[in-house]
């Protein structure tokens, strides 16, 4: 009988999010973004307890002040508190922001393993409904919808699952397939391991990470496209607060008061990036692999 | 003695972040005669490639570092020149060739253009008088039909025959070093053969020294004449090939041999050395090899065995000697 | 007395990929494998050796049913397994597994050593708890030199041997009778192979396994095997006892691969018998018989009719008009 060869000595490595989590405060841009990341996530979920303001209460005596004690970021047009505003706009734009994305992923990811996984004629019939999907520009998509079925929220993650589901499936697709004739796939089906066992537990778990890090950039995106299509009235419909529409609100306004604008302007910008910046350290570790030898 | 091509002496790199770098190749040292063929043999993890690319300062820097060393070619240090003179040698008077013949050709040139282009990185003759040189090349390295090849592309060839390309390629500016990094590994044993005959011809021919790496003894027994044995970053054992192969005097050089198959014919299990090689961050002050030497003894835990002369062509890196102990 | 797997006829043929490329290059047919017939018997490891593109690694899928046969019989235990599927093929699965090549992608990186090995029991629901899991598994990776303390690591924080340690224990989880070990030790160091292959006839022994040996290196071979099979572009054209086939090789392809094998012994000034030109395309495999283009002793009758698998000596036959001992030449 051999003698037990010596146990693995390199020392567990650290788990991914620890991975992630150091990456992200190595220097001091991310270390900002960072915060200012959980910062934000912060605000939406606790807007009730941080606005010191109802963000669409009114007020025909405080139009258009500029920051002060009370108002930290002064008024728009209408009285209302813009930094109120502000809060509860993360709120929707984040809601958003995660929500149409998430599903997009899940949906897309199906339809990607699934094409992927069996080829063939399965390959052929989603691969064509990709591209009839892919076709239509992300905004286009939007404004067509919205124009059909009004405007709104729940709307608008209609459209932007719509329009990232193809996208996520596309990438799905290219990772089932590349890892799709390895051998441990072989392996798994001469175990006698049934397909959507391994679908599931083999196919997933490995690209895993490509959608994740694909899904933490489009957040931004949405992001971007929710505040556009507000912006075109077309979205978060007023008088509930989301950035897009407060920088339409805002932009009317221009001379009367530039904060919120600005304000807004500035809250997108962070938050994209910080998201941006997010994809990347999570790309960074989940995909390529991190190699020992 | 005629002078010394390449003298190595105590080349050392390191791998990593400064501060937590760990050292991957370890005060290595030999020498290379005009003519010569050294084989170097070593596993995984020994740093023989780590080595032969060093020589030529290939290594990326980051994550690697030459941290300690000389290397002298002609009696030119290479690792002092400045960078700007290295491509002048490279390729010239020193060539390397790899393993892998399809990553090392540009899938995009023709087979024929790239080993003109080599030429005239460091040979400025006319187009006509290039082609003429390729064509003898190819004629040389056993690619039939030359006329007609030299505007096929890598991926019309097989892997035998790239290999003959990349070899024609490194030959064609008349090198005096030439170093093969696992040059038929990813071959087949019909297609090695091969190989390895065309090398020995072109040796013989041209009186290029050759540098060859390996893990395969059989490939080094077949074509060189000395033998360097590395493990974990450093040299063990150094030997003419004979005696290598009769008098192995290092344990290590003894436990891979022995593990060979066709060296146990008719036994009922292989020779193993028992356990494994450690990482390079797992190196202790003593000898590498200690943990899995049949020959142990206290003293190869704490203190690193020097390389001594076990007869005028052998040297090995060992306490249990019989002149270490004496 | 029956043998435990017995392949007759076996054939896999790829046609061209798309219609474009079959009207462009005219048909592209590749006869990966071509009327394979071979037999093993309990306990016995049969080695598939030739060089790349010779369809061994083919032939061992179409023995595990993970590629569809286009012709030919597969007789597992008494079970015709040629065209089953579902249960039956499953059945079927239990008792036969495969070993890889590729310590790297045979595992899947993202399932921990437990989880790896578990899989086969898993799958065909030998599980009755978690406990239960770890302790099979913990047997399973002490009885291929591994600590079970190992399993809740990845793959990536092994050594290539190591991990195709985990890949045998794999294979043995199920209990086979049959392990088709696709060159499981060519990706290995010198050493840790030689650690490898004790392994793997100490588990034979352990268990009455038999092996479908796939390999191009003849050493590893002419250690472990019983019977050996020479294949050149999709057809076997030697098989015979180990003995008797690297003493008196009598196909004369055969005879250059055992001659072409570097030997680590440079007293032995071997004369080497060094072949011409390359393997031919799979795609455009030379008429009458495939090895004709690069063998010394071709005749105008080897390109008009292919020779047939003929009987030499007992249990060992050849597939050449010229077939004697040493065909070509006696070895210096």
């Amino acid at each position: 009988m051999t003698p037990a060869a010596e146990a693995v000595t390199v020392p567990p490595e650290r788990g991914t999010l620890a991975q992630i989590a150091i990456s992200l405060v190595r220097d001091r841009v991310s270390l900002f973004f960072s915060v200012m990341l959980v910062a934000i996530v912060l605000m939406a979920i606790f807007a009730d307890q941080i606005a010191p303001y109802d963000p669409i209460a009114q007020s025909l005596l405080s139009i258009n002040l500029p920051p002060s004690a009370e108002h930290w970021l002064g008024t728009d047009q209408f009285g209302r508190d813009v930094l109120s505003r502000i809060i509860y706009g993360a709120r929707t734009s984040l809601l958003l922001g995660v929500i149409a994305p998430a599903l997009a992923a899940v949906i897309g990811t199906v339809f990607g393993v699934t094409a992927g996984y069996f080829g063939g004629w399965i390959d052929r019939v989603i691969g064509r409904l990709l591209d009839i999907f892919l076709a239509f520009p992300a905004l286009l998509l939007g404004i067509l919808i919205a124009a059909a079925l009004g405007a709104g929220f729940w709307n608008m993650v209609l459209v932007l699952t719509i329009a990232f589901a193809p996208r996520f499936a596309r990438i799905a697709r290219a990772s089932t397939m590349s890892i799709r004739s390895e051998a441990f796939i072989e392996a798994a089906i001469a175990s006698g391991v049934r397909t959507p066992a391994i679908m599931l537990h083999h196919i997933l778990p490995n690209i895993a990470g490509s959608i994740v890090v694909v899904l933490t950039l489009w957040i931004a995106t949405a992001v971007r496209l929710e505040a556009t299509l507000s912006f075109l009235g077309l979205g978060t419909q007023p008088p509930k607060a989301s950035w897009g529409n407060i920088i339409r609100d805002g932009l009317g306004n221009l001379f009367g008061s530039p904060w919120p604008i600005v304000a807004a302007g500035l809250a997108i910008t962070v938050t994209v990036l910080a998201f941006n910046m997010l994809g990347d350290a999570v790309r960074d570790i989940l995909d390529p692999e991190a190699t020992d030898e | 003695m005629s002078a010394q091509l390449l003298k190595v002496r105590d080349l050392s790199v390191e791998f990593g972040p400064a501060g937590k770098s760990v050292r991957v190749l370890d005060r290595v040292g030999f020498d290379i005669a005009a003519g010569d063929c050294v084989g170097i043999v070593g596993e995984s993890g020994s740093g023989k490639s780590v080595m032969s690319l060093s020589l030529l300062r290939l290594i990326p820097e980051p994550p690697g570092r030459i941290v300690e060393g000389s290397v002298e070619f002609e009696g030119v240090d290479l690792l002092t020149l400045p960078a700007s003179r290295l491509p002048d040698i490279r390729g010239k008077d020193i060539a390397m060739i790899f393993q892998e013949p399809m990553s090392a050709l540009n899938p995009v040139m023709t087979v024929g253009d790239q080993i003109s282009e080599a030429i005239f990185l460091h040979e400025k003759i006319g187009a006509a008088a290039r082609r003429v040189r390729v064509l003898e090349m190819l004629q040389l390295v056993g690619i039939p039909d030359s006329e007609s090849r030299y505007g096929s592309y890598p991926h019309e060839f097989s892997g035998g025959m790239r290999q003959r390309v990349m070899i024609a390629m490194a030959l064609a500016c008349s090198p005096k070093l030439l170093i093969a990094d696992e040059p038929t590994t990813a071959l087949d044993v019909t297609i090695q053969a091969q190989v390895l005959e065309l090398m020995k011809r072109l040796r013989t021919r041209y009186r290029t020294s050759i540098l060859l790496i390996s893990h395969d003894l059989g490939v080094i027994a077949d074509v060189a004449d000395r033998v360097i044995v590395m493990y974990c970053g450093r040299i063990v054992e150094t030997a003419a090939i004979d005696d290598l192969f009769d008098r192995p005097a290092h344990p290590y050089t003894e436990g891979l041999l022995n593990s060979i198959p066709s060296r146990s014919i008719g036994q009922d299990r292989l020779y193993q050395i028992p356990g494994a090689p450690p990482a390079p961050s797992e190196r202790g002050p003593g000898c590498a090899f200690h943990p899995r030497c049949p020959k142990r003894m206290p003293i190869c835990l704490v203190r690193l065995p020097p390389l001594l002369q076990v007869s005028e062509t052998q040297q090995a890196a060992c306490f249990a000697l019989p002149a270490a102990r004496a | 007395m029956t043998a435990l797997l017995r392949a007759d006829g076996l054939a896999k043929v790829f046609a061209a990929r798309s219609r474009w490329s079959a009207l462009v290059g005219g048909t592209s047919v590749v006869r990966a494998v071509d009327e394979v017939s071979i037999e093993l018997a309990e306990a016995e490891t049969l080695a598939l050796v030739g060089e790349s593109g010779c369809g061994k690694s083919t032939t061992g899928r179409l023995i595990m049913r993970l590629i569809e046969p286009s012709a030919g019989r597969i007789v597992f235990e008494g079970d015709d397994i040629t065209a089953s599927s579902g249960a039956v093929l499953r059945r079927a699965r239990r008792r036969m597994q495969m070993v890889f090549q590729d310590p790297r992608s045979s595992l899947s990186p993202r399932r921990t050593v437990l989880q790896t090995v578990a899989e086969p029991l898993d799958a065909n629901g030998l599980i009755r708890s978690a406990a239960h899991r770890r302790e099979v598994v913990a047997q399973l990776l002490d009885s291929v030199g591994l600590s079970p303390s190992v399993m809740g690591r990845y793959p990536h924080q092994f050594s290539g041997g190591q991990r195709q340690r985990i890949g045998i224990a794999r294979s043995i989880a199920l209990g086979p009778s049959l392990i088709v070990a696709d060159e499981p030790v060519s990706a290995l160091d010198v050493s840790v192979q030689a650690q490898i292959v004790n392994l793997l006839q100490d588990l034979q022994k352990e268990r009455r396994l038999s092996y479908l040996f796939i390999s191009h290196d003849l050493a590893v071979v002419r250690h472990i095997a019983d019977r050996v099979a020479v294949m050149y572009l999709g057809r076997i054209v030697e098989i015979g006892p180990k003995p008797d086939i690297f003493r008196a090789p009598h196909h004369p392809y055969t005879q250059a691969l055992l001659s072409a094998a570097p030997e680590a012994r440079p007293l032995r000034a071997q004369k080497r018998i060094v072949l011409t030109s390359d393997v031919p395309s799979p795609s455009a495999a030379p008429s009458g018989c495939g090895f004709r283009t690069r063998c010394p002793i071709a005749q105008d009758i080897c390109a008009r009719e292919r020779p047939a698998l003929r009987d030499v000596a007992a249990g060992h036959s050849a597939a050449c008009h010229f077939a004697q001992p040493n065909p070509l030449g006696r070895p210096s």
